[in-house]
């Protein structure tokens, strides 16, 4: 099991978003590589809580690493282990692959010498003790994408003779498609082109951004992307990378056009700029 | 006909965007595979030994979230209706339990949206690791035999599962709860604020 989404539990966890240690983290970081017969998964982690570190040398404390593909794998890591190789023939990593570090008690832990924790809990810890085989920590999850086969491609155009209006615009499983009925449509003859056809990427993210309010909102309103899972449409997970590097956070119906303003680089004024020197070129 | 750098510039920005924070792109049997980045969010490392009170990282998101109202049928129950219920982030809630009581304190200083409020309801529910809530599970009245105020020792009363009109003074508010023998120690909750 994977723990996704931040919850109270009745002793202090050492996670990266929760507030019951000061200053700590929990970091993993995963590479992924393949030989013949063998997927290796290459992991680092950072624990920077003094307390939990002692636990885990002392044996006190179980890291315990989670591959969660079709199902949940769970893998004891002995000491220093960086390194897990699995079978081709027993992993899939051609859907999502996600991937958590785990800290588990091996026996009931004291806290009352933990000086790593925030204020509320440190003026109970005389008094804290966490039972055995509970989970003391968790990292961020890694995740591994493998069902897309344009893995960076949000666009793509094509003509078609036989559309039925001049123009299209669809959204395919992985990429926004903007169909053209007439190549003169794309204004391939003017100079910079690409810009001229803005207004058409701008409806295209438009429609994009709709969908995936609707794929990925309880209302059809309004999505926290704080709060979601990353979505499993390819098309709707670039937008959610793209949307998580411009750092928004949240998409509803009244903000669409804000974040597409967020996400991509001024692209109308790139147009309008466009335009503006085809006039005053006499074009 | 010559269209392939017709979204050139725009898509060369777009990826840019998305390798950047996809990470790494490997191939697997002719299919890429690609990484999430892993944006963790950094926490100040604060000097151990001197517990300066810091000011935590401003953030500007609100640890309390509004609930859409369940649609009351009749609309009748006005009182009702002027109450407003939030969820309440983990980060602003602390527990802890120590033996056949708990502590819970809910922090309310970062939030913009209850800066006034005296009191409010709590109410709670069960929830898996997998972030799966189970609303009806959790039964307060069957799970603690009392809750009081950690500092004024004032008793709450608690009825169809809502523990009511809990003092909130300088944006905290604090309980500490009687466990009942039938108590499982293991459940995490969330948390969720009605005033």
């Amino acid at each position: 099991m994977i723990y996704k989404k931040d919850a109270n539990f009745p002793y202090p966890v050492l996670t990266n978003t929760s507030n019951s240690y000061s200053g700590s983290q929990f970091i993993l970081d995963v590479e992924l590589h393949e030989n013949v017969h063998h997927y290796c998964f290459d992991f680092s982690y950072e624990i920077d809580s003094q307390f939990i570190n002692n636990l885990i040398k002392n044996g006190q404390a179980q890291l315990i690493l989670v591959i969660q593909s079709k199902d949940n794998k769970f893998y004891k890591l002995v000491k220093n282990q960086r390194s897990i190789e699995i079978a081709k023939s027993r992993i899939s990593v051609s859907k999502r692959t996600s991937i958590q570090l785990h800290l588990q008690s091996i026996e009931d832990v004291y806290f009352k010498d933990n000086e790593d924790l925030s204020g509320f809990y440190d003026q109970f810890k005389d008094e804290i003790v966490v039972p055995k085989h509970s989970i003391l920590g968790f990292s961020n999850v890694v995740m591994f994408e493998g069902s897309s086969s344009k893995p960076l491609e949000l666009f793509e155009k094509k003509v078609d003779l036989d559309l039925k209006s001049d123009i299209k615009l669809e959204l395919s499983n992985e990429t926004i498609v903007i169909h053209y009925r007439n190549p003169e449509f794309q204004f391939n003859s003017l100079p910079q082109s690409n810009m001229l056809n803005n207004p058409y990427i701008y409806t295209g993210l438009h429609m994009a951004l709709q969908r995936f309010i609707v794929n990925n909102s309880e209302d059809d309103e309004y999505v926290d992307l704080e709060i979601i899972d990353p979505p499993n449409n390819p098309l709707e997970l670039k937008l959610y990378h793209l949307m998580k590097k411009k750092m928004v956070e949240e998409l509803s119906v009244d903000t669409i056009d804000e974040v597409i303003y967020a996400i991509s680089d001024r692209i109308i004024e790139k147009y309008t700029s466009t335009v503006k020197g085809l006039i005053s070129n006499g074009n | 006909m010559n269209t392939k750098d017709i979204l050139y510039v725009v898509e060369t920005q777009f990826k840019k965007d998305l390798s950047d924070s996809l990470g790494t792109v490997m191939i697997n049997k002719g299919k890429p595979v690609i990484k999430a980045s892993t944006d963790v969010p950094k926490k100040d490392k604060r000097v151990r030994k001197e517990r300066i009170k810091q000011d935590p990282p401003k953030k500007k998101r609100d640890p309390l979230k509004r609930q859409k109202r369940q649609d009351n049928e009749n609309g009748t129950d006005t009182q009702e209706e002027l109450r407003t219920k939030y969820s309440a982030h983990p980060d602003m809630v602390e527990r802890i339990i120590l033996g056949n009581k708990e502590v819970i304190k809910f922090d309310f200083t970062k939030s913009d949206q209850i800066t006034k409020e005296t009191s409010c309801d709590i109410s709670l529910s069960i929830i898996d690791g997998m972030g799966v809530e189970y609303t009806n599970e959790f039964n307060i009245q069957d799970n603690y035999s009392n809750v009081v105020d950690l500092h004024s020792g004032k008793s709450y009363k608690f009825n169809n599962n809502v523990i009511k009109n809990v003092q909130i003074t300088k944006g905290v508010a604090q309980l500490q709860l009687k466990l009942k023998d039938s108590f499982n120690k293991s459940l995490k909750f969330v948390y969720y604020v009605e005033v």
